[in-house]
C-alpha cells in the first residue's frame, strides 16, 4: 500500500479530516484508478458530515472495483445519509450477496429500519449482524434502541448490561442505558449514566439530550408530557397522524355535544380543557421546561445555544403574559388610556397563543427549511395578531389570526415531520 | 560592581599601591565590567607583586582572551594546566580560548576535564557553543530519519536552529511566559538554587488551546530567550514515526536534543503521537507512546538541559499517562490575545505596509476571540479589496480603518468551534480539574 494511504488513515483515525484528503489526493496522482482511495475519500467526508460531497467518490470507488463488497457498504451509506434509502438497500442486497458475513452491512441495515420507525426489521438485522460478531458494540447498542422502541424494556436493560461488561468505557453504550432507565422512569439512574457516557464523550449528543430530558423529568408535571412524547415515539409516523387526527375529532364531538347537551357540559367542559392543555403543551413544554432548566446548575450547560435562544423567547413570552394578566387584572371596567379590558384580554390571548409558533420553529433543526419556513409562518400570524390588538379598527384581522393559529397545528406538524426524516 | 564602586576602588588603589588583595579585587572588578585593556593592566601590576599566584593567572589569561590576545592567553594556561593539581576553572577557561581559536575537539576535551573535576562548573553556554562549532559541517544541524524513502534524499530532516525572537516580540500572553520563566528560565539562570533544593531541571510543558494563538511561536521564542537551540517536530514526521522506523527515530530526536543541550525541543500537535488508547483503536501497538514517555522520563540518558514543549489543540486526546510528573506536568493554557495583544498583532502586522491612521485599538475592540491567525485573515482580506480599488483609481491607496472593519464582517473568529468543544469537555470531563482556565476564561460558572 501506498505510504500516502497508510498516512491518511493515521490522520483519518486521529480526525484530522482536512489533512487526511489531502493525503488521499496525492495517494490518488500515484494511483488513479484504486477504489480503496475513493473510498477511504468518501469516508473522509462522511465523517465530515458533508454527505452530498461523499457520493461523487464512493460511485467511483464502487465503479472501479465492484466486486469489494466494502465498496457496495460504504456507498450504501453515503445513500442512507443522502436520503435515498431505497438506493443503499439495494446496495446492501448486492454487498451481502458477495460477503454475506458483514456486521456492519446488517447494522446499516437495523439503522435504516430504525431511521423508518420499522422496529421490528431493525431488531432482526442486529440480532443477524450479532450472530456474526456478539461483542460488535454498535450493534448491541442498535439492538437496545430496537427493544426500547418495542416497548421491550426489560430486555433492552439486559442488552445494556451485557454492552458495558464487554466494553465498560463505551459513551454510547452508557448514553443508551441512561435511556433505558428513562423509559423506566428511573432518572436518578439515568442522570448518573449520562453524566458518565458525557465524561467518557463531552461531545455525545444522545447522552446530552438524555441528560437534559431527566433532570426535567423530576418534575411530574414535565414528566407527563414527556412520557407522552416517548410514547408517539414508539409509534410508527402513519400511525402518529391518526392518532392527532382522531384526537381532534374526538374533541370536536365533544364540543358539539356540549353545545347540544348543556345539561352534561360538567362532564365536557374538563375534557375540552384537557385536550386544550394538552395540545398546548406538546408545542410548548420543551422549550417552557428548558427556560426553567436553565436555572439548574448542571441542566444549563447541557442546553445547546439554539435551545437557550429557544428558552429566551419563550421566557420573554412568557414574562410578557404575566405582565398583560397582571395588568387585565388590576385595570378598572372602563380600562386605561383607551385599552379596554376586552382589547387586553386580546393581547393576552394572542401571546399567549403566539407561543405555539415560536416554539415550533425551534422545534426544526438550525438552518433547514423548515426552520426557514415556521419563522415565517410565526412572523406573519404575529403581524395578523398584533395589528389588531394595536389599530382595534382592524379587528377583523383577528379572525385570519384565530385561523392562522388552527391550521398552525397541522401545517408545523407536516413540515416538521419531513424535515426529522433528512440529515 | 556599581560603577561608582570602580572608581572608589581605582582611587583606593592609586591611594595604596602596595595593596595586593585591593589591587586584585579591583582587577576582578574591572573584567566584571568588562574593561578588559585595564584589567590586563592591574593583573599584570598584581602578578609582579605574587607572581605565583594562580587566580591572578587566570584573571590574566582571561583579560587576554577577552581581548582577542589567544596566543598570550594559552601561553599561561599551557603553564597552569602542566602543573600536577590544575585548578578546575582552568580546564574551562582553556576550553574557551581553544574555542575561540576554533579547535572546538580539544575545548570538548578541556570542558569536559572541567566538568569531571566539578561539577558545578558546567556552562550550558558554552557546552551548547562547543557542540555547535564540533558540528560545523552542514549535514550535522540536521538529524536523518531513515527509513521512510526509497532513497536517502526522500528521508525526512529536522533541522534546528537558534531562534532570534524573544519573549519580547511575543505580545501579551504575561501569565503563559511567567510559567514559562518559572520552569524553564529561572532553572537554568539560577542552577545552584535548584541543585539546592535537589530539583531536577527539565521536564516539560504542555501548551494548548485554540489554533493559531501562538503556540509554536512562544516555544520557538522560549528557546530565543534562554539561547538556546531549538528543535521542531510537526506533525509530519509524528506520522512518519507511527508508520516508519518509528522508535528509533524518535530515540535519534532526543539523542540529538541531548548532544546540542541547552536545547528546546518542540512537539507541534503532540496529540497526534500520544493519541488515547481508546481513540487509536486500529493502530496496532502503543510502542511508539512508550517510547515517548520513555525518552520523556530520561530513564538510559539523562534529559538535563532538554527542555520538552508541546502544543496541542486537543489535549484531550492526549494520554493520561503525559501528564504525569515529570513528564509533561505543567499544562498551560494559551488563550486568544486579549485586547491589547490584539492592537499589537495588528500593528505588527501592518508594520511595513501602507497605513493612514489606523486605529488599532478599535479594531482590536471589535474582534474578541480573534486568534493571531484571524487578525491576519482579516489584514489580508482588507488588503485585496484595497487593491483592488488601487488598481481602479490607478493610484496606490493606503489602509484606513474603515477597510479593516469592513473586512471584519467577510471573517468570523475560527476559536469558536474549539471553545465549544473545549467547553463541553471542561463541563463534563474535568475531574482533575485540568480544564478550569478554559472555564474561567469564558466565564462559566460550574
Amino acid at each position: 500500500m501506498s505510504q500516502h494511504l497508510d498516512r491518511a488513515q493515521l490522520l483519518m483515525e486521529q480526525r484530522r479530516l482536512p489533512e487526511a484528503e489531502k493525503e488521499l489526493a496525492q495517494a490518488l496522482q500515484e494511483n488513479p484508478e484504486s477504489g480503496s482511495v475513493f473510498r477511504l475519500l468518501a469516508l473522509c467526508k462522511i465523517m465530515g458530515q458533508n454527505y452530498p460531497a461523499a457520493l461523487a467518490p464512493a460511485q467511483k470507488a464502487l465503479a472501479l472495483d465492484p466486486d469489494d463488497p466494502s465498496n457496495h457498504y460504504i456507498l450504501a451509506v453515503v445513500y442512507f445519509y443522502n436520503n435515498q434509502s431505497e438506493q443503499a438497500k439495494s446496495l446492501i442486497r448486492s454487498g451481502l450477496n458477495l460477503n454475506p458475513y458483514m456486521p456492519n452491512m446488517f447494522e446499516l441495515a437495523g439503522e435504516i429500519a430504525m431511521h423508518e420507525d420499522r422496529w421490528e426489521e431493525a431488531l432482526l438485522n442486529a440480532e443477524k449482524g450479532l450472530e456474526i460478531d456478539p461483542e460488535d458494540t454498535e450493534l448491541v447498542n442498535l439492538r437496545a434502541r430496537a427493544l426500547l422502541k418495542l416497548n421491550r424494556t426489560a430486555e433492552a436493560e439486559a442488552t445494556m448490561n451485557y454492552a458495558l461488561y464487554t466494553d465498560p468505557h463505551n459513551s454510547m453504550s452508557h448514553a443508551n442505558q441512561g435511556w433505558v432507565a428513562v423509559n423506566q422512569n428511573n432518572f436518578e439512574q439515568a442522570i448518573a449514566s449520562f453524566k458518565e457516557a458525557l465524561r467518557l464523550n463531552p461531545q455525545n449528543n444522545h447522552a446530552r439530550a438524555g441528560l437534559k430530558e431527566a433532570i426535567k423529568a423530576k418534575n411530574p408535571l414535565y414528566r407527563g408530557i414527556l412520557n407522552y412524547f416517548l410514547w408517539m415515539g414508539k409509534m410508527q409516523s402513519g400511525k402518529q397522524w391518526w392518532f392527532i387526527i382522531g384526537l381532534y375529532f374526538l374533541y370536536r364531538i365533544v364540543i358539539s355535544l356540549n353545545k347540544n347537551y348543556p345539561a352534561l357540559s360538567f362532564l365536557f367542559v374538563p375534557l375540552i380543557v384537557l385536550y386544550v392543555l394538552f395540545a398546548f403543551s406538546t408545542w410548548i413544554g420543551q422549550p417552557v421546561s428548558n427556560f426553567f432548566l436553565r436555572f439548574h446548575p448542571l441542566g444549563k450547560h447541557a442546553l445547546s445555544s439554539d435551545e437557550n435562544r429557544a428558552a429566551n423567547w419563550v421566557g420573554a413570552q412568557l414574562l410578557a403574559l404575566l405582565c398583560i394578566a397582571i395588568l387585565y387584572w388590576i385595570a378598572p371596567e372602563a380600562g386605561w388610556l383607551g385599552w379596554s379590558k376586552d382589547r387586553l384580554f386580546f393581547a393576552l390571548l394572542v401571546v399567549g397563543t403566539m407561543l405555539i409558533p415560536v416554539s415550533g420553529s425551534f422545534m426544526a433543526p438550525v438552518g433547514s427549511n423548515a426552520r426557514k419556513q415556521l419563522a415565517w409562518y410565526a412572523i406573519i400570524l404575529a403581524v395578523f395578531g398584533f395589528i389588531p390588538v394595536l389599530f382595534p379598527a382592524a379587528f377583523v384581522l383577528l379572525g385570519v389570526y384565530g385561523l392562522g393559529i388552527f391550521a398552525y397545528a397541522f401545517v408545523a406538524n407536516y413540515i416538521l415531520h419531513r424535515a426529522a426524516r433528512r440529515f | 560592581m556599581e560603577l561608582n564602586d570602580l572608581e572608589f576602588l581605582l582611587e583606593a588603589v592609586k591611594a595604596s599601591p602596595d595593596n595586593l588583595p585591593l589591587r586584585k579585587l579591583l582587577a576582578s572588578a574591572l573584567l566584571k565590567n568588562r574593561r578588559f585593556a585595564e584589567a590586563e593592566v592591574e593583573y599584570k601590576e598584581a602578578l609582579r607583586m605574587a607572581p605565583q599566584d594562580l587566580g591572578l593567572q587566570m584573571g590574566l589569561a582571561t583579560a587576554f582572551l577577552e581581548q582577542e590576545k589567544h596566543g598570550m592567553a594559552s601561553v599561561i594556561m599551557e603553564d597552569i594546566l602542566a602543573l600536577d593539581m590544575p585548578p578546575p576553572q582552568a580546564w574551562i577557561i582553556q576550553a574557551r580560548i581553544l574555542l575561540a581559536m576554533g579547535n572546538a575537539r580539544d575545548a570538548q576535551e578541556a570542558y569536559d576535564n572541567a566538568i569531571t573535576l566539578d561539577p558545578n562548573l558546567a556552562d550550558a553556554y558554552l557546552n551548547s557553543e562547543i557542540s555547535q562549532k564540533l558540528d560545523t559541517e552542514p549535514e550535522a544541524s540536521k538529524v536523518r530519519l531513515g527509513g521512510f524513502g526509497e532513497t536517502e534524499e526522500e528521508d525526512r530532516i529536522i533541522e534546528f536552529e537558534r531562534p532570534k525572537v524573544s519573549f519580547n516580540d511575543v505580545g501579551g500572553m504575561e501569565k503563559v511566559k511567567e510559567e514559562i520563566r518559572l520552569k524553564i528560565i529561572h532553572p537554568l539562570e539560577h542552577p545552584e538554587i535548584y541543585k539546592a533544593y535537589g530539583k531536577k531541571i527539565g521536564g516539560g510543558i504542555l501548551l494548548y488551546g485554540p489554533p493559531g494563538c501562538g503556540k509554536t511561536h512562544l516555544a520557538r521564542a522560549t528557546a530565543g530567550q534562554i539561547k538556546s537551540n531549538f528543535m521542531a517536530v510537526g506533525i509530519n514526521e509524528i506520522l512518519d514515526m507511527w508508520l516508519g522506523q518509528s522508535e528509533k527515530n524518535l530515540h535519534a530526536i532526543f539523542q540529538k536534543a541531548r548532544q546540542i543541550k541547552p536545547c528546546v525541543l518542540f512537539f507541534d500537535e503532540v496529540d497526534a503521537l500520544g493519541a488515547n488508547r481508546s481513540d487509536m483503536r486500529m493502530s496496532a501497538g502503543r510502542h511508539l507512546i512508550n517510547q515517548f514517555l520513555n525518552e520523556l522520563d530520561g530513564i538510559e540518558q539523562s534529559n538535563d538541559g532538554v527542555l520538552v514543549l508541546a502544543a496541542t489543540n486537543a489535549p484531550w486526546h492526549l494520554d493520561p499517562a503525559f501528564r504525569r510528573p515529570g513528564r509533561f506536568d505543567r499544562i498551560i493554557f494559551v488563550p486568544p490575545p486579549d485586547e491589547a495583544g490584539r492592537a499589537a498583532i495588528l500593528e505588527i502586522h501592518l508594520r511595513n505596509k501602507p497605513v493612514k491612521d489606523v486605529d488599532y485599538l478599535k479594531i482590536a475592540q471589535k474582534t474578541p476571540g480573534f486568534s493571531g491567525a484571524d487578525l491576519e485573515a482579516v489584514i489580508d482580506i482588507a488588503i485585496e479589496g484595497k487593491m483592488e480599488e488601487s488598481m481602479r483609481k490607478g493610484i496606490p491607496l493606503p489602509i484606513e480603518t474603515n477597510d479593516l472593519l469592513k473586512a471584519l464582517g467577510k471573517h468570523r473568529a475560527t476559536t469558536t468551534e474549539w471553545f465549544s468543544t473545549a467547553k463541553n469537555y471542561a463541563l463534563f470531563s474535568n475531574e482533575s480539574g485540568q480544564y478550569d482556565e478554559v472555564l474561567k476564561y469564558l466565564n462559566v460558572k460550574k
